[in-house]
């Protein structure tokens, strides 16, 4: 699968809504160092420093009834691939967002176009906290990361790749 | 039967299917039927057992009515009723299972109603808008 990998942008998901709309064949990956403009629902900020993992899936068409199995199997995998790599035990709030000792460390933001009964587009943008030194203090309760909880820098890339190998065995209507 | 017209020639059958008068031409069916004063008048003809794809055609490019593909919340509406929209147009959005749903329009329309408002809940193939 095609990795656009960028230093820094406003936001992976912006950039993978531009890609689709320069007729960029999906699935492909969006994955930046940092976000300067990172969101969530809402417009939440999500908190975007260097060292945290940053990306956006892009999926080809799928059906509308698929759309449970690709929520679900977005935050499985994440969770999966933090308890494998580093053989701890996340929490998986159903339906995608993860926790580590109840302290949230990924957030997913899945954004699909439907269209004539089918999902055109189905974009996924993963935020998970790795090598984030610190929060600020209206987060430092309530989020961490891999380095806190480990006290030790991860690989953002191979993590990347284990997360997408997870995904593809997880959801089953192809990739 | 066959009548020449000029320099063409039309081959026309008259039949009867249930109430309605059918007239045959060149192999094109045409339907009528007893209008008030006693005059024929011409109708659809009996519905045709529609393909799977004929279906799928019909309800993604004709329909209507812009139902909601999955249970979840109005998170945004895009379009106001009186408004003119084009095809592939953004509609509404719906949030479901931590997801936002942009619908797109099928076809160029006007939006005659909107039958939901922000923030509420909606089930599955509840209607949300209605185009011309």
């Amino acid at each position: 699968m095609k990795i656009h990998h960028f230093k820094e942008l406003d936001s992976t998901n912006i950039l993978a809504k531009s890609l689709i709309e320069k007729g960029e064949k999906p699935p492909f990956v969006v994955v930046a160092e940092k976000q300067t403009n990172g969101y969530g629902r809402n417009e939440n900020v999500w908190f975007s420093p260097q060292g945290g993992l940053y990306f956006s899936l892009v999926l080809p068409e799928i059906k509308i009834f698929h759309l449970e199995n690709l929520v679900l199997a977005l935050g499985w995998s994440v969770a999966k691939t933090i308890k494998e790599a580093f053989g701890v035990e996340p929490f998986l709030k159903l339906p995608n967002d993860v926790y580590l000792r109840n302290k949230k460390i990924a957030g997913i933001l899945v954004e699909n176009v439907i269209a004539e009964n089918k999902v055109k587009s189905s974009l996924a943008g993963i935020g998970l906290n790795t090598n984030t030194k610190e929060f600020p203090s209206n987060l430092k309760n309530k989020a961490t990361s891999l380095k806190i909880e480990l006290d030790k820098e991860v690989d953002n890339d191979k993590i990347l790749k284990a997360i997408l190998k997870n995904f593809k065995d997880s959801f089953l209507f192809g990739l | 039967m066959k009548l020449k017209l000029k320099d063409k020639t039309y081959e026309i059958e008259v039949f009867e299917q249930g109430e309605l008068i059918g007239v045959k031409i060149n192999d094109q069916d045409y339907f009528f039927s007893q209008g008030v004063k006693g005059k024929l008048v011409s109708r659809k003809g009996p519905q045709k057992e529609n393909s799977y794809q004929e279906e799928f055609v019909k309800t993604a490019s004709q329909e209507k009515e812009i139902k909601s593909p999955l249970t979840g919340e109005v998170s945004k509406l895009f379009v106001k009723k009186g408004e003119k929209i084009k095809k592939g147009q953004i509609l509404i959005s719906i949030f479901s299972m931590k997801m936002e749903n942009e619908i797109l329009s099928p076809r160029p329309a006007l939006v005659e109603e909107i039958k939901v408002k922000e923030g509420k809940k909606v089930e599955s193939g509840q209607v949300l808008i209605r185009l011309s």
